[in-house]
């Protein structure tokens, strides 16, 4: 089983030798150091700080690029509606839209009041979608230009800002491109029986098949799954996580696992 | 400034960036065009009331 440590371990672990400091840093470990009203946005920040501060080389894969991409797509256009809707509250009217807009600012308001900010799933953008893919205006398509608005070049510049700051490495398994950190099979039957076996969700199962087939002893998540799937899986690298999951693990899990 | 904190403003200068692209640019243009149809849906509706769509015909 991996060994699970929190953030706050990670001093004890800044001088280790310079070729064993190389760690893969998990999407939603990203997606918390961008999103500012992440719960772990600031804890994630200054982690990846002293990572960097100390000479750790920063690993990630297309998986991971690909799904905090995707993130940040639904992320973008949650804010951008609540824009929207914030300047549209004032009117009165039947309107779908309008109604539809509404809806969202209430669930806004609501998460913000648990602490969770929305972000939309895709049904939910879907019926934006519909709504507003009009002819309206002098606008062919509103949809198509909103997008065009929020999204264009948005997406590209979000994981090129991360790439920069944090000097992120690809790890690759193609053939005959293979990264010389990659020293085990990942392969597509250990990537289901990751999911099996916890339920983990098959994009982290690919994400800890990856770390298990690597020499690179650290991972960093802020997903309570990883850990739980990581603490049973058969690696001995160690995995970082934000100090309230590593409390939970601890007291809750660790003994049945 | 030392490389140290130096590579800390760096992160925090990247956070605010994302912070801003995060936040979404739509122009004026789709702002108004989605106010005139609200507004235009408000007047036919006062002159035919009709039901609205079913929330399940908009998925998938």
């Amino acid at each position: 089983m991996a060994t699970i440590l929190p953030f706050s371990e990670i001093s004890n672990h800044l001088s280790v030798k310079p070729d064993q400091r190389k760690v893969l840093i998990d999407t939603c470990a990203l997606i918390a150091y961008s999103h500012g009203a992440s719960e772990f946005s600031d804890e994630t920040e200054e982690l990846f700080i002293k990572l960097r501060q100390n000479s750790f080389t920063a690993f990630t894969n297309v998986n991971i690029r690909s799904e905090f991409l995707d993130y940040q797509r639904r992320l973008i256009v949650t804010e951008a509606l609540t824009n929207i809707a914030s300047q549209v509250k004032g009117l009165n009217s039947f309107s779908a839209i309008q109604k539809r807009l509404k809806s969202h600012i209430a669930l806004v308001h609501k998460r913000a009041s648990e602490g969770k900010p929305l972000v939309l799933n895709d049904s939910e953008i879907k019926r934006f979608k519909k709504l507003l893919s009009i002819n309206y205006s002098g606008i062919p398509n509103i949809w198509l230009k909103f997008c065009d608005n929020n999204l264009k070049d948005s997406l590209q510049r979000t994981f090129d800002l991360l790439e920069k700051v944090m000097k992120l490495k690809y790890l690759s398994v193609r053939k005959g491109e293979k990264s010389p950190e990659v020293n085990g099979d990942v392969s597509w039957e250990r990537m289901i029986e990751l999911s099996e076996t916890s339920a983990l969700g098959v994009n982290d199962s690919m994400i800890l098949n990856m770390f298990e087939s690597t020499s690179i002893p650290y991972l960093v998540t802020t997903d309570f799954d990883v850990v739980y799937s990581g603490a049973i899986s058969n690696n001995t690298q160690i995995i970082f996580c934000p100090n309230r999951i590593y409390q939970d693990y601890k007291e809750n899990y660790f003994h049945l696992l | 400034m030392s490389s140290k904190e130096s590579i800390k403003e760096e992160f925090q200068k990247a956070r605010e960036e994302l912070n801003k692209i995060q936040q979404g640019n739509s122009s004026k243009e789709v702002i108004d065009a989605i106010i005139e149809k609200i507004k235009e849906e408000e007047v036919s509706d006062e002159k035919v009331a009709k039901p609205v769509e079913s929330e399940e015909t908009h998925i998938n």
